[in-house]
């Protein structure tokens, strides 16, 4: 049933002007986001001529042109600004496709827009089928993997960044490591720094990311396939990418897990392919490196502890 | 930063003033009460003097456009504005600041004028006005007003605050896009609401395209010239109608121009 100009309410007229606004392909198409088909459907009496009056200047869709133009060109803007490495690898005009591909398939559904690029790297992901050749299948899926990397990391770079930080607290230091008592330290149990994310990645989209972002030219080669452990953190308002070896981040992952130190250590120990003399050396450099990088804030405390 | 830890640091020094795109206190969706929750604690830590957002919605079924979305100007419109002022009023334990947004459109639906409306907002929510010029500039080239008889609506003892900004002369509309310098016309209107005998802060709003630090200061003590000259001007004949100066303004370049607001805040990466 469509709604008369003259029961119109509040809610409808909204309704009816964000799917304008939203619509992919302009205020002149018929088809409109997804989410909106009802809306739609349901407003169908509720044209730009009946619902807008035209200026001086301007009919009543050139009016709303502005914005329906503006919705895209402003989150292209904004997804470009977090996305500038996978802005340049696809060109412009391709990262523009995918880029409102997304927005209209997850639409902004936060008060700010740092949530935009939320789900970029799933959408990238999901849309995995449509980018691969059946004749070059192994460079299709190394190539959607690179993207897809490139999502995750610039995605976490925000995370990082907008997130919670240890700017104004403590970090955990060697002496605090060293006061507890011997026996109790296998099961201890660290807290890591809220700013610190661990990444496992496909490729070195890393290095490429970062060239991107210094400005080096010529940029380094596309980033071939090669499994690659980070540990993104934020020290001094600045987000730090450290790449460490498998032994390490798995050492990382099960303390920012949780897992106490004993566990943890026993776990790595487990599948490392490092001798037992070795791996406690490894250890030894490794807390110290953590220390340096603020990556753990305190020690929960045990009972009896 | 979300929480504005970052931004905590420089505090001390300065009066801060809270102004924000997101409360979206036109929309028809229910008022974001955890958003409202945030606004109101970091508002309490930073001590801002007060927190603005704009007569707009941003979003509606659960979705944001991300922009500042005109509203009709009527009794429905109206009611629901003035409920939900009340309750965000509630929840901050403050008057709310609502600024006048650029507008593109003019609803059919509209049955007063946005000056009308902005009135009996601030009288029957006792809400607090900011006065962007620009804005008022920039609407009434858009839907062919004039200014000086929007400015001569509004109450005085209500203004807190004054934005200015510069914006893009299309030459059939006008959209703000806080690029550049504020045009002739918006000063003037400037000192017309300052003789009006509206007294409140100023914030020059430039936030693309940003120039040198220079630049855009010595923008700002313009607007200390404009005052000035003002006061002094105390015999000038108020309702002289608006000249406009299209040689002055701002033209546009090849990007595609966006109305505010554009902001994202980009990660500093090593």
């Amino acid at each position: 049933m469509t709604k008369m100009t003259s029961d119109r309410s509040l809610r409808d007229v909204q309704q009816w002007m964000q799917s304008m606004i939203v619509a992919p392909d302009g205020v002149h198409s018929e088809t409109h986001s997804r989410d909106d088909d009802t809306a739609i459907e349901e407003f169908a009496v509720m044209t730009i001529d009946n619902m807008i009056l035209p200026s001086r200047k301007l009919t009543s869709q050139q009016r709303m042109e502005v914005y329906a133009n503006a919705y895209y060109a402003r989150l292209l803007e904004c997804l470009c600004d977090e996305f500038p490495a996978l802005v340049s690898l696809l060109g412009q005009e391709t990262f523009d496709v995918f880029a409102s591909e997304y927005l209209q398939s997850y639409p902004s559904q936060s008060y700010t827009l740092a949530d935009l690029g939320n789900h970029f790297g799933r959408f990238l992901e999901d849309d995995r089928d449509h980018a691969i050749d059946g004749e070059r299948l192994e460079q299709s899926h190394a190539w959607v993997d690179l993207l897809v990397d490139l999502a995750e990391l610039e995605r976490t770079y925000s995370e990082v960044f907008s997130g919670p930080g240890i700017e104004t607290s403590e970090a955990l230091n060697a002496e605090a490591i060293s006061a507890i008592p011997p026996e109790q330290v296998g099961i201890i149990r660290l807290v890591p720094a809220p700013c610190v994310k661990l990444l496992v990645l496909k490729t070195r989209a890393h290095e490429y990311t970062i060239a991107v972002r210094k400005g080096v030219k010529p940029l380094p080669t596309v980033p071939k396939s090669a499994a690659t452990f980070l540990v993104i953190t934020r020290i001094n308002y600045v987000v730090r990418t450290i790449r460490v070896e498998p032994d390490e981040f798995h050492l990382l992952q099960k303390l920012v897990d949780d897992v106490c130190l004993e566990q943890a250590i026993a776990s790595v120990a487990e599948q490392s392919s490092l001798s037992e003399e070795q791996l406690a050396n490894c250890l030894s450099g490794w807390f110290q490196k953590w220390a340096m990088d603020r990556l753990f804030v305190g020690i929960k405390p045990q009972v009896g502890f | 930063m979300d929480d504005g830890r970052r931004g905590r640091m420089k505090l001390r020094a300065y009066p801060i003033v809270m102004h924000g795109v997101s409360m979206s206190i036109g929309s028809t969706d229910p008022l974001n009460m955890d958003y409202l929750r945030k606004l109101k604690r970091l508002a309490l830590k930073t001590k801002a003097r007060w927190v603005s957002d704009h007569v707009c919605w941003t979003g509606v079924a659960a979705k944001n456009t991300h922009d500042l979305l005109p509203i009709s100007y009527n009794a429905e419109t109206l009611q629901h504005l003035c409920n939900r002022i009340r309750i965000v009023q509630e929840v901050l334990e403050r008057p709310l600041v609502l600024e006048n947004p650029s507008k593109y459109v003019t609803f059919r639906d509209s049955t007063m004028s946005e000056w009308e409306f902005i009135r009996q907002l601030t009288i029957e929510t006792s809400c607090q006005l900011l006065l962007d010029v620009n804005n008022v500039y920039v609407s009434s080239v858009n839907h062919d007003f004039d200014p000086k008889g929007y400015l001569d609506s509004i109450p005085v003892d209500r203004v807190v605050q004054f934005h200015l900004a510069g914006h893009t002369d299309l030459g059939t509309h006008c959209i703000d896009t806080h690029d550049g310098v504020v045009v002739d016309n918006v000063w003037e209107l400037f000192r017309y609401a300052y003789q009006r005998g509206i007294r409140a802060s100023t914030l020059l709003e430039w936030d693309a395209s940003i120039p040198e630090f220079g630049v855009v200061h010595a923008e700002v003590l313009k607007a200390k010239d404009y005052l000035r000259s003002a006061q002094v001007s105390d015999k000038m004949d108020l309702r002289t109608p608006m000249v406009y100066q299209d040689d002055h303004m701002h033209k546009p370049s090849d990007r595609l121009r966006i109305p505010q607001p554009a902001m994202y805040t980009s990660a500093e990466v090593e």
